[in-house]
């Protein structure tokens, strides 16, 4: 049975991760290969601040809320292993600010201690007048694909650089199934209307006195285009921008300055903070995940696609229930073929 | 009056001010002219005729300024000696001391802004000092010096083995969002029945201190480098004292109230964790900073010993780990150890020494304990509030009255 993971951002690996762990050891023939174009510290993954947060809005797709909690649950079963730093992982605290009184998120009971502001908090953003508090978690991108790598490579699964020009010729060179995680670039292997760039940039800087996440909404701009400042595990992500529909790949200078001036405006200690980098990221923008089975025929036989790819803006956020949920998908797949009865029972 | 080719008695500078700031050339304030050599010792050390010094003083300086020394320069000399060159019109400060940043208590403390209990002091006078702190910071925290300042603002939590017997402290509405942990937040505590999460301030003595520092000559105050053996040695140089000597009060105010509390730390690099953890009983505890992490701790009363002892750390390093498991991780362990000041009550009030014909104002402002940084603001500008109305009964003496 020979699987290939197309695509090696966060959800490529972690799928690539969650398949093996539940199916080589009743898959004897089990071989995962994951093919990429674009590998850690080079994918969108790696630009991403990596806050478990989802959007504010319930999502149209009511699985993707399931898929963001089994993500945190996962996530914070980690918490007490003595390795979380390796992972990239580690609890944060932090802010998130309004003009105006907001309904409570669908999320609020799966992150922990939420509440809402104070009014001595408020006091100290004076241009927002409500928010929340809560404990959630932090997922650095970088750090979290260096693992996965590391996980993958203990288990054998292999990795190739390889720009991959059609599911056919992954199936021609005898691919039982694939899984399609090309992200924002899906678009090249199959037309999808529905998937656009959702171009950010972020600067990275030296700020660790910055022990809170600050993320600021409005309303009236949209999810991202509004400055949020989030420390990570060395460096502190100041952003809060989303342009739909751009594929310009290089740092712009008005980005920049919108950034910089949102984020010092919000926190004026930042002025003393050292720039470490910046970067420009295409969030793989969908109304909803593409999660689902197709199959192609290729010659005399069926090679099964499964799709996982459109997480926008919440991919670390997600990325764990899809991941997930593929390897059910993969599952019900090897029951069709009669390889194996029953599905693991920790699934 | 002849020069005195030598001196007797006094062995400071004298200070012959024109107006509040003034240096004179004979004696150059070696403090600021470069942070290396930040202290030195004078090179002039003799008092132009100590006998002379009062009329010598009558006449080269205005009438009124009353000249302040604060000893010692940890938290609460240097932050003293601030309010007060607020608080006291026509005066001269001038911090002395023979440690400073970043080798005082100060230094070693972690700094958090979660205040102990004094078992003498009315709570309603703690509360009132830890509020005045905290809002004192808070506004730094919040404003561009933040950084420079060394405050910052940590959330947490405080975990508890059984149910304490007071659940909600008297700053629980000093600090923010105070309120009692979820059953979910506890879960990542297994050993711990019950907590408090809420979000306060830390203050960190090895920036906070040389902002202090840079405040307090902004404002034309001075600092010296002198081992002062005994109060009277200040005298006549100085028209005033206060004494946040810490420890050191117990031979320089013969206070045998005050003792050790010896505590060992290990500052360690750990950027990953985010959040304070302290365990109830204060004995345990995580505090996340600006470039590292402070774990400990220990309470060892009377115990005056200065050096670390590794077996120490390691318990340390092992009863943090229980409760952040991900320290293990952790690197570039460095070993403190700081004596606090401690004290049944913060000693906070005017004394007038008087030896023969001689008398000495002081007022004394030390026994902190493990409260120093969680109250300095608040203590400190009641110190000089102390210290001037020392200042308005002087002024209403006639002129040239000897002290």
């Amino acid at each position: 049975m020979r699987v290939v993971v197309i695509g090696a951002g966060v959800i490529g690996l972690s799928t690539a991760l969650c398949i093996h762990e539940r199916y080589h050891s009743v898959l004897q023939s089990l071989d995962v290969k994951v093919y990429a174009e674009r590998f850690t510290p080079l994918t969108n993954t790696d630009v991403a601040a990596g806050l478990w947060q989802p959007y504010l809005s319930e999502p149209s797709n009511p699985q993707e809320a399931h898929w963001n909690q089994q993500t945190f649950n996962y996530l914070l079963s980690h918490i007490g292993s003595p390795n979380t730093a390796d992972m990239g992982l580690a609890p944060v605290s932090g802010y998130n600010l309004f003009r105006e009184a907001v309904p409570d998120p669908y999320w609020k009971d799966v992150v922990l201690g939420f509440r809402k502001l104070t009014p001595r908090e408020l006091d100290m953003f004076p241009d927002y007048s409500y928010g929340w508090f809560n404990t959630s978690l932090i997922l650095e991108g970088r750090k979290y694909l260096q693992w996965l790598t590391e996980r993958l490579t203990e288990r054998g699964v292999k990795f190739l650089l390889r720009k991959v020009e059609s599911f056919e010729e992954v199936a021609r060179g005898g691919a039982d199934v694939i899984i399609n995680c090309t992200g924002v670039w899906a678009g090249a292997l199959q037309p999808d209307p529905l998937l656009q760039p959702g171009r950010g940039q972020i600067i990275k800087v030296d700020a660790p006195w910055m022990k809170h996440f600050i993320i600021t909404h409005d309303p009236e701009r949209g999810i991202y285009k509004s400055p949020y400042i989030i420390p990570g595990i060395q460096a502190v992500t100041l952003g809060g921008i989303f342009q739909l529909g751009n594929w310009s790949e290089t740092n712009n200078i008005q980005d920049h300055n919108t950034i910089w001036e949102g984020c010092c405006r919000l926190e004026p200690t930042l002025k003393d903070a050292k720039i470490v980098s910046e970067c420009t990221g295409f969030r793989p923008v969908r109304p909803q995940v593409r999660l689902e089975r197709e199959q192609l025929h290729v010659g005399s036989s069926n090679t099964e696609v499964i799709h996982n790819y459109g997480h926008g803006g919440y991919g670390l956020t997600i990325h764990w229930g899809c991941a997930l949920e593929v390897a059910k998908i993969f599952g019900k797949i090897l029951e069709e073929r009669n390889l194996h009865r029953m599905p693991p029972s920790h699934l | 009056m002849e020069h005195a080719g030598s001196w007797t008695g006094s062995p400071l500078i004298y200070h012959a001010y024109k107006s509040v700031g003034e240096i004179p050339d004979l004696w150059q304030d070696r403090g600021f002219v470069n942070q290396k050599e930040k202290r030195g010792l004078p090179s002039m050390d003799r008092l132009p005729g100590d006998q002379q010094s009062c009329s010598s003083t009558d006449e080269m300086r205005p009438m009124d300024t009353v000249r302040i020394a604060a000893v010692g320069a940890g938290v609460m000399g240097l932050s003293t000696a601030v309010c007060i060159s607020k608080l006291v019109p026509r005066c001269s400060i001038t911090v002395i001391s023979d440690q400073f940043t970043p080798e005082t208590t100060s230094d070693v403390a972690a700094g958090m802004l979660i205040p102990p209990v004094y078992p003498d002091t009315p709570i309603h006078k703690q509360k009132q000092w830890f509020k005045e702190t905290f809002d004192h910071l808070f506004a730094i925290a919040n404003s561009a010096e933040a950084k420079d300042a060394g405050v910052l603002l940590v959330s947490g939590w405080q975990i508890f083995r059984s149910i304490p017997t007071e659940e909600v402290p008297f700053w629980s509405d000093v600090v923010l969002g105070f309120r009692n942990m979820t059953e979910d937040e506890l879960k990542k505590f297994p050993q711990h029945v019950f907590g408090q999460a809420f979000t306060t301030l830390k203050c960190e003595g090895p920036a906070y201190l040389p902002w202090l520092e840079k405040r307090l000559k902004g404002s034309g105050g001075l600092i010296l480098t002198r081992r002062i053996e005994d109060l009277w040695e200040l005298h006549p140089s100085f028209d005033i004292v206060v004494n946040c000597s810490g420890l050191g009060s117990r031979q320089l105010a013969g206070d045998p109230k005050i003792f050790p509390v010896r505590g060992q730390v290990l500052k360690v690099q750990a950027p990953w964790v985010k959040h304070f953890i302290r365990d109830g009983s204060g004995l345990t505890y995580i505090y996340p900073g600006i470039s590292n992490v402070t774990l400990g701790g220990t309470r060892q009363k009377g115990d005056w010993n200065l050096s670390p002892d590794a077996e120490i750390s390691k318990g340390i390093l092992s009863r943090c780990c229980a409760l952040e498991p991900s320290l293990r991780g952790a690197c570039d362990i460095r070993e403190k150890v700081g004596l606090r000041p401690s004290r049944p009550g913060v000693r906070l009030e005017k004394e007038l020494l008087a030896q023969g014909s001689r008398r000495l104002p002081v007022v004394h402002h030390y026994g902190h304990g493990s409260g120093g940084i969680a109250m300095h603001w608040g203590t400190a500008l009641e110190a000089a509030r102390l210290v001037s109305e020392c200042a308005q009964a002087l002024r209403t003496r006639a002129p040239k009255s000897k002290l």
